[in-house]
C-alpha cells in the first residue's frame, strides 16, 4: 500500500488496519483516514476542476463515497490512496458532466510565489500557475496519469493499477500529455 | 529501438533521482533530442504546490460534517450488477455470464408472472421473499430507462423502506436496519443519477422535485419518531439521512442555479427552525440541538451560495434579497428561543444566531435583481436562458405573513404556496405515477417568522408541473406570538401511510 505523499508517514500495515476497522464500522478509523488522505485528494481534485470550492465539496463527497463502497475495497488491487483517486476521478467525471463552462480556469487557480516552492529542480520559463492551467485542459486520462506521476508521487506500475491499463499504455499516456501540455503552454506564449 | 516513451520516462526518473543530470540524459540519446528536451523540463517542472492543501480549520469542520453523515449511512448492502451477473466466472467467459442472466431473467420474470415476486411484493426485513422484493426493485432500476425514472423509482422504493419501517415498529423493531440502510441506499442512488443527467433545465427540475420530496420524507420520519416510544431509532436515523441528502441536493443546485439554492436552502433554514421551536416547546432540547445543528449547516450552505453567486453568476442581488426577507424572522425566532431553554443551551442558540447574523451581514448589494432564474454561466454572466422576470403565481394563504407573494418561474406549472400551517399535517412521502403531489405546513412559529409551506400538486394528466416560489412577509404579531394555523398545505396526490 501506499504512503500519502507529502503528509504525515504511514506505514501500509497501519493502512491496512485502518481500512479494515473502517470496514468493520469504525468510524474514529475512517476519520484517521480522512486526516491522512485528504489533502491527496483536494490537491488532486483541485488541479482538475481549478476551482477551491467545488474541490472542497468533491473532497467530501469522495469521502463519503468511500465509506459507502469500503467493504469492497478488499476486492480491488489497487492501493488505497489510488482507490480513492478512482473515486475522485468518477466524481470529477460527474461534475464535468454537469458543468459546461469552464471561465474559472481564468480567475481562481491560485497564484503563487515559485519562489518559496523548494523543489526547484530546473529552470522552468512556465509558472506553475501556467502549468496547472495547462493540465486543466488535457483529455480526462493524462490528467490523471500526470497529477498521479507528478503531483502525487506513484510510480507506473501503481498508476496502471489504479487506472486499469498497462504500464506500456500509462507511458504512451504520460507521453502524449505532456506534449500536449507544451501545444497548450506554446499557445500561451504566442 | 527504445521508444520516446520509454526513454522519457528513464530519463524523468533517473533526473529525479540524482542519477544523471538532464545534460547528461539528452546526450545519450542525440536523435530524440529535440522532441526529449522541452518534455523533460516541462515534465521536471511539474511539481506540487504547497499552497494547495485544505486548509486546518475547513479540514477539520469537514472532518467533523463527513463522520457525521457517514454515521448515518450504512456501508453498500448490495452488490453492484456487474458482480451479481459474474456468478463467479472470469472476464473471459463474458458469454456465459450473458447466458446465465438472460435464463435468470427470464425465470425471474416468469415468477413475476406467476406470483412469488408479487407475493414477495408485502414481505418485511425478515422474511424469506424479503430479498426478492429486493432483487425484484434492482432489476426494476436495473431496466428503467433514464436517470429521472430511476430517481422516481428509487423514491418509490424509498417510501416503501418507509412504510416497511412503520409496520416494522409495531411487529418486529429488530429488523429494521435493513430497512433503514436500504432507505439510506435509495436516496443516496438519487443524487448518484441526478449527476448523470446534463440537461441543466431537466436536471434543476429534477433536483428541486427531489427537494420536495426529501422534505416530505423528513416531515413523515420526524412525526413516526416523534410518535414512538423508541429513543433514536430507526425513523429518527431515516430523518437525519433525507436531512442529509437535503444538503447534498441544495449543493447539486447552487452548481448552476444559486438563486434556486438559496430559496431551498432558507426554506429547510426554516424548517429546521421550526422543529427547534417545537421541540424547545415540549422541553425535549436534545432534539431541539439536533434540529439547530442542521439548522446551522444550511446557514453555512447559505454562505457559501452566496459567494457562489458572487463568483459566478449575476444572481447575487436576488440571493440578498430572499435572505433580506427572511433572515431577520429567523434571528427573532433565536431571540425568543434563548429565552425559552434553560440556561445551559443558551450560548449555543446565541453563537447559532450569530452565524444567522453573519449571513445577513453579508449582503452587500441592493435588491433589485429578482429575477434570473436560468442557471448561471461564467462566460457572459448571464445564464444561457433568457432572464425570467418573477411573476406571482401564488397568493400567500398563511396568517403569519403580509403582502406575500410566492414567485416562481412563468414556465412551471404551480407554485408553492406560502404559510404557515398546522404541525401535524400527515404529509407522506410519495411517488405516484401519473401524479405527483405532496404538501407540508409548517407551524407553529414562535415568533412573526415568515412562514413558509409547501404545496405542490400537478394539475395535468402528467404529473410533471413542478412549481418553485417563494412566499415571504414579515410577521406582524408582537413577538413571543404563536401562529399554529392558517397555512394552506397542499397534500394533492400525496397519501398515506
Amino acid at each position: 500500500l501506499l504512503s500519502p505523499r507529502n503528509n504525515e508517514s504511514i506505514s501500509g500495515a497501519e493502512t491496512e488496519s485502518l481500512v479494515d476497522r473502517a470496514v468493520s464500522g469504525d468510524t474514529e478509523a475512517f476519520g484517521r483516514l480522512f486526516d491522512l488522505y485528504a489533502d491527496n485528494i483536494y490537491r488532486h481534485i483541485y488541479y482538475r476542476t481549478g476551482n477551491m470550492q467545488d474541490a472542497q465539496d468533491l473532497t467530501q463527497e469522495v469521502f463519503a463515497r468511500a465509506w459507502k463502497v469500503l467493504p469492497k475495497y478488499r476486492r480491488t488491487k489497487t492501493p488505497f490512496l489510488g482507490w480513492l483517486f478512482t473515486i475522485s476521478r468518477n466524481r470529477v467525471i460527474d461534475y464535468y458532466r454537469t458543468k459546461k463552462d469552464h471561465s474559472y480556469l481564468n480567475n481562481e487557480i491560485l497564484q503563487e510565489n515559485s519562489e518559496s516552492n523548494p523543489e526547484k529542480l530546473i529552470e522552468s520559463k512556465f509558472t506553475q500557475h501556467e502549468i496547472r492551467k495547462a493540465i486543466l485542459q488535457l483529455p480526462e486520462d493524462q490528467q490523471q496519469a500526470i497529477l498521479m506521476s507528478f503531483i502525487e508521487g506513484f510510480d507506473y506500475p501503481e498508476i496502471a493499477r489504479t487506472m486499469n491499463k498497462t504500464e506500456g499504455n500509462i507511458r504512451v499516456i504520460i507521453h502524449r500529455g505532456l506534449k500536449k501540455m507544451r501545444e497548450i503552454l506554446g499557445q500561451a506564449e504566442d | 529501438l527504445e521508444n520516446i516513451e520509454n526513454i522519457l520516462v528513464n530519463c524523468i526518473r533517473d533526473i529525479k533521482s540524482g542519477r544523471s543530470t538532464l545534460e547528461e540524459c539528452l546526450s545519450r540519446y542525440p536523435a530524440q533530442r529535440q522532441e526529449l528536451e522541452p518534455l523533460l523540463k516541462l515534465a521536471l517542472s511539474i511539481r506540487q504546490s504547497p499552497a494547495v492543501k485544505l486548509d486546518d480549520s475547513y479540514k477539520q469542520a469537514t472532518k467533523a460534517r463527513l463522520l457525521q453523515q457517514v454515521r448515518t449511512t450504512s456501508q453498500q448492502r448490495s452488490r453492484a450488477f456487474s458482480e451479481i451477473f459474474s456468478f463467479g466466472l472470469p472476464p473471459q467467459m463474458a458469454w456465459a455470464r450473458v447466458a446465465i442472466s438472460a435464463f435468470i431473467i427470464v425465470i425471474i420474470l416468469s415468477a413475476m408472472t406467476g406470483g412469488t415476486a408479487y407475493a414477495s411484493q408485502s414481505s418485511l426485513p425478515g422474511d424469506v421473499l424479503y430479498p426478492v422484493k429486493l432483487e425484484t426493485e434492482d432489476i426494476r432500476l436495473f431496466f428503467a430507462g433514464d436517470p429521472a425514472d430511476k430517481v422516481d423509482l428509487n423514491f418509490q422504493f424509498a417510501q416503501t423502506r418507509l412504510e416497511e419501517l412503520k409496520t416494522l415498529s409495531s411487529q418486529n423493531p429488530e429488523k429494521s436496519d435493513q430497512a433503514v440502510n436500504g432507505y439510506g441506499d435509495n436516496i443516496e442512488s438519487v443524487s448518484r443519477e441526478v449527476g448523470r443527467i446534463t440537461d441543466t433545465a431537466m436536471r434543476s427540475d429534477l433536483l428541486e422535485r427531489i427537494s420536495r420530496e426529501l422534505v416530505n420524507q423528513i416531515k413523515f420520519s420526524e412525526t413516526a419518531s416523534d410518535n414512538s416510544s423508541e429513543e433514536n431509532g430507526a425513523f429518527h436515523t431515516t430523518a437525519k439521512m433525507a436531512v442529509a441528502q437535503q444538503t447534498e441536493t441544495v449543493k447539486m443546485l447552487m452548481q448552476q442555479y444559486p438563486l434556486r439554492a438559496a430559496e431551498l436552502n432558507l426554506k429547510m433554514m426554516e424548517n429546521r427552525l421550526q422543529r427547534a421551536s417545537a421541540k424547545a416547546g415540549e422541553q425535549q432540547y436534545q432534539l431541539m440541538q439536533e434540529s439547530l445543528t442542521q439548522y446551522q449547516q444550511f446557514n453555512e450552505l447559505g454562505q457559501r451560495i452566496l459567494e457562489k453567486s458572487r463568483i459566478v453568476s449575476s444572481q447575487t442581488a436576488a440571493i440578498e434579497n430572499l435572505n433580506s426577507q427572511k433572515l431577520p424572522g429567523y434571528i427573532a425566532t433565536l431571540t425568543n428561543l434563548v429565552q425559552q431553554v434553560p440556561q445551559e443551551y443558551q450560548s449555543t442558540i446565541k453563537s447559532i444566531q450569530q452565524q444567522t447574523l453573519q449571513l445577513q451581514g453579508q449582503m452587500r448589494s441592493g435588491s433589485s435583481d429578482r429575477g434570473n432564474y436560468g442557471p448561471v454561466n461564467q462566460d457572459s454572466g448571464n445564464g444561457p436562458e433568457p432572464a425570467q422576470s418573477p411573476q406571482p403565481t401564488a397568493q400567500d394563504g398563511g396568517s403569519s405573513g403580509v403582502g406575500n407573494q410566492a414567485t416562481g418561474t412563468p414556465s412551471q406549472g404551480n407554485g408553492e404556496q406560502s404559510g404557515s400551517g398546522a404541525q401535524n399535517t400527515s404529509a407522506s412521502p410519495s411517488q405516484q405515477a401519473g401524479g405527483n403531489g405532496s404538501g407540508s405546513g409548517t407551524g407553529p412559529t414562535v415568533t412573526p417568522s415568515p412562514g413558509v409551506g409547501e404545496g405542490n400538486g400537478s394539475s395535468g394528466e402528467s404529473g410533471s408541473g413542478s412549481g418553485s416560489g417563494t412566499g415571504s412577509g414579515s410577521g406582524s404579531g408582537g413577538s413571543g406570538s404563536t401562529s399554529p394555523a392558517g397555512g394552506s398545505s397542499g397534500t394533492k396526490g400525496g397519501p398515506k401511510p
